[in-house]
Formats: structure tokens, C-alpha cells, sequence
């Protein structure tokens, strides 16, 4: 499953940059993130996710690499992680590229997922929606917080 | 499949007891009424409450109260109860002969009304139909009640506007106006319906034009919605003119609606399917609507 979105945000690049890197404030941004720790800077870091998609809510243990950064304006990270008491696994590719624009920033998120195990079972629409709607809810919230 | 995690079960007998417990459970309780879908997601290990608050035996979720306006049923209703039960069958005929072909006989004998709709299925029987009698469901919690509509209700596939600490009490379903005409119609190959449309017409004195209607299709996106289009259309239009313009109603209808990819089929199919149910469901109560006998007969189509 992919999504891609050109999320228009109201600080310049040079704002933007380091808040991707900011631990605590992409822990308020992403929907469901908790428990986020550095385990080696700019590197790796663990997370947990929780969702609630139809009747089953997962928590779901991530381990985060980054595997290519170009500083100021692509960051690629990977994540996976299981649910073993609701056998759910997912892993995900996800790549920011920051660029800017005529008031403000411009980043393009390009994320491709997989989910396995019985979130899975509701189905690829199911989900794909359920991923959308946490994207938008990112950006609102990423801009949000830039302004703060 | 394997067995259910081990969890405590609470059996309230009362409304208040059943929201004060689930409040202070704290999002780790299910509720607990037909169980048909509650089961079989604990046996996958889908959900694990530590404890289940069984709704049964609460005074007064089990009843059926048919008024002159309003048909109040108990969320631990079950399908079966609906179906068989009397008042229904005379007064709100179309409920009872729907509710009939909801899934197969042992889960009408089990599931509930109540469990259906916070269950927020898009292949629900019940959300469409209701919809249709311009329903709302009763939410009680702890600290209060309120009042939704069913369109409010359900968001999105499974997701609905209940609060965890909400129990979906009953719902109310508005009696028709006097003269009232309606259809309901299902499509399916297999036991969830692949398409739903109920119609209402509520027609005017002289019984010869459309004064309202409520169109509502469900099964083909992520909750049954109302064709307000469609319905702008019908209403006000004399019977004789509506009969020549039923496929343009429908497919003026149907060509924005959201449709929602799965084992059914693809969304263009399923828009495609929609715009098809909705003219014959249209076409059976246009011809009931002129007291005429509606020839509308179909391969896997259930008509009510």
C-alpha cells in the first residue's frame, strides 16, 4: 500500500528541518505515537504505535532506522514492528523531501506500508483509509506545531 | 481460531450499573449483547477485554415500543424478536419483512439491533433500512445521554461516533406520514448484501405527486448515506412523470457517490450496482405509490 501527499507548511525549510529530528514534538505529531526514544542519534529509534482500526486496537513496538538522510531536505526512514497479542505486523518505508515554497515549505511524504496478521483481515480499503486520515492528521498537526 | 483470552464477566441489571461499569473499566471492556461478531473476534484474539459487560439482562434494552410516531427498539433486540414481533409486522411492515432477510437464521436468532449498528458493518441490513425512517440510536454513559442520528452514528467502515464509554441504548425510528409508500431492496451473491437501497415516497393529498422522499443506499461505500440529489429530484414530481425519468435519477445520483473497494467487487462496479439497485428500487415504489403491483424481479435480488 502507498500514499503519497504534498503537505504545504507555513515555516520555511530551515524551521521545518530540525523539527523532523525532534524527538518529542514528532511524538505529538504522528497519531497514535508513544513511548519514542533515541537509541543512536540521527540513526535508530524505537517507538510505539497505537491504533484502533474497526474493533482492534494494536500497540505495536517499532524499531526505526534511518537509511538515507541528505541534510536540509531528504530523510528515508524504516520502520517495523509485530503486535503478537493481536498477531499483527506492519513495516513501513517512508521518505520526506523538503523543499521550499512561495510562503513557506513544501514536504512531500511518500510512505509504502505493509500490514500482515488480523488487522490485515479488515482489508487493504479499510486501512488505506484508516492511513490517509493519519497523514492528513500529521500534517495538521506538524503545522501546528512549527507555528508554536 | 483459537480460544478466547480469559476475561471477567459482568452481567448488570441496569443501565446505570452496565455505564458505571464500563467507565470505570476504562476502555477495557467490551460490551456484550448477541455476541455473533464479539465472539468471533475474541476467538482470533482480535480484542482483548478483561472483562465483557453482557447487556441481556438490563431492564428495558430488550423491549419493543411501537407508538403512533415512533418505533423504539432495545439495543438486545434480536433480529428474530423484531421480525416475529406483532406490532411490528402490522404497523411497520417494511422493518419486519427487511429485518427477515437479514443474514441467516441463526444469527437473527442471536445477534442484536443494537450490536448491528454500533458493529458500524458497511453491509448492514439495519443502517441502510433504518435510514431510511430517519432513525437515531440513544447513547448513555455515566455522566449522561444523548441522541444521535444514524448518520451521525457511523463514520467510517467499523468506526462510529460512540465513545467508549458509551452504551448504544436503543434506536428510534420515525413513523412514515400517513400514505406513506416504500421499497427496500438487497443484491447479493453471498450473505452480507453486496448493495442496499430503501426508499421512502411520502406522496401528497391527492396521492398523485411525490411530496418528499428519502432515498438512502448502504453496502457499496463505508456507510449508508442518504442520495440527497436523488431525493431533490423525486420530490415535488407528479407520479406520472416519474416513472420515464427513474434512470436518470439514478445515475444523476449515484455518479458521485462514494464507493469502497472489497470482496464484493471494485468501486465502479459497485457505483455501477448502486445506480441499477436504486432505479428498480424507485421503480417498485413508484408502481406501489399508483397502487400498482411492482414488476421488478432479479437474480439475487431480495425485494421487501
Amino acid at each position: 500500500m502507498r500514499i503519497t501527499r504534498d503537505i504545504a507548511l507555513s515555516a520555511s525549510p530551515a524551521n521545518v528541518w530540525p523539527t523532523l529530528w525532534d524527538v518529542a514534538r514528532m511524538v505529538e505529531c504522528v497519531p497514535g505515537c508513544v513511548d519514542a526514544t533515541e537509541i543512536e542519534p540521527r540513526r535508530r529509534y524505537a517507538a510505539r504505535m497505537t491504533q484502533q482500526v474497526g474493533p482492534i486496537r494494536v500497540s505495536i513496538p517499532l524499531d526505526i532506522e534511518v537509511t538515507e538522510e541528505k541534510p536540509g531536505w531528504c530523510l528515508v526512514l524504516k520502520a517495523k514492528g509485530r503486535d503478537a497479542l493481536v498477531a499483527t505486523g506492519v513495516s513501513v518505508t517512508v521518505r520526506l523531501d523538503l523543499g521550499p515554497r512561495e510562503a513557506g515549505s513544501s514536504l512531500r511524504l511518500d510512505a509504502e506500508w505493509r500490514v500482515l496478521g488480523q488487522v490485515a483481515a479488515l482489508g487493504h480499503p479499510i486501512i488505506q483509509r484508516r492511513a490517509e486520515g493519519m497523514v492528513d492528521e500529521f500534517a495538521a498537526r506538524l503545522e501546528r506545531a512549527l507555528g508554536r | 481460531m483459537t480460544l478466547p483470552r480469559p476475561f471477567e464477566l459482568e452481567r448488570p441489571t441496569t443501565l446505570d450499573e452496565a455505564a458505571d461499569l464500563l467507565r470505570r473499566m476504562d476502555g477495557e471492556s467490551a460490551l456484550y449483547a448477541g455476541g455473533t461478531e464479539l465472539l468471533i473476534l475474541l476467538k482470533h484474539r482480535a480484542i482483548r477485554p478483561r472483562s465483557l459487560i453482557d447487556l441481556k439482562r438490563i431492564d428495558g434494552l430488550g423491549d419493543i415500543r411501537a407508538t403512533d410516531e415512533r418505533l423504539v427498539i432495545g439495543a438486545t433486540v434480536t433480529h428474530r424478536t423484531l421480525e416475529r414481533a406483532p406490532d411490528v409486522g402490522a404497523g411497520w411492515p417494511l422493518v419486519a419483512g427487511a429485518i427477515r432477510h437479514v443474514a441467516n437464521i441463526r444469527v437473527r436468532n442471536a445477534g442484536t439491533v443494537g450490536g448491528n449498528l454500533a458493529f458500524a458493518d458497511p453491509h448492514s441490513d439495519p443502517a441502510t433500512l433504518f435510514m431510511a425512517f430517519d432513525a437515531s440510536v440513544r447513547l448513555v454513559a455515566a455522566d449522561g445521554a444523548r441522541t444521535l442520528s444514524l448518520g451521525e452514528l457511523a463514520h467510517a467502515p467499523y468506526e462510529t461516533a460512540r465513545r467508549p464509554d458509551e452504551i448504544l441504548a436503543a434506536v428510534s425510528l420515525q413513523r412514515w406520514p400517513e400514505g406513506a409508500v416504500g421499497a427496500y431492496l438487497k443484491f447479493g451473491l453471498y450473505e452480507r448484501p453486496t448493495a442496499t437501497v430503501a426508499v421512502a415516497l411520502f406522496l401528497d393529498g391527492t396521492r398523485s405527486t411525490v411530496r418528499d422522499a428519502r432515498i438512502v443506499v448502504g453496502s457499496v461505500g463505508p456507510r449508508a448515506v442518504r442520495l440527497h440529489v436523488a431525493e431533490r429530484a423525486v420530490a415535488g414530481e407528479p407520479l406520472g412523470r416519474l416513472a420515464p425519468r427513474l434512470d436518470e435519477i439514478a445515475a444523476a445520483a449515484t455518479r458521485d457517490l462514494e464507493t469502497m473497494r472489497d470482496l464484493h467487487g471494485a468501486p465502479d462496479y459497485k457505483r455501477e450496482l448502486a445506480r441499477v439497485c436504486v432505479r428498480r428500487a424507485l421503480a417498485v415504489a413508484t408502481a406501489r405509490a399508483r397502487g400498482e403491483q411492482a414488476d421488478e424481479r432479479h437474480p439475487h435480488t431480495i425485494i421487501v
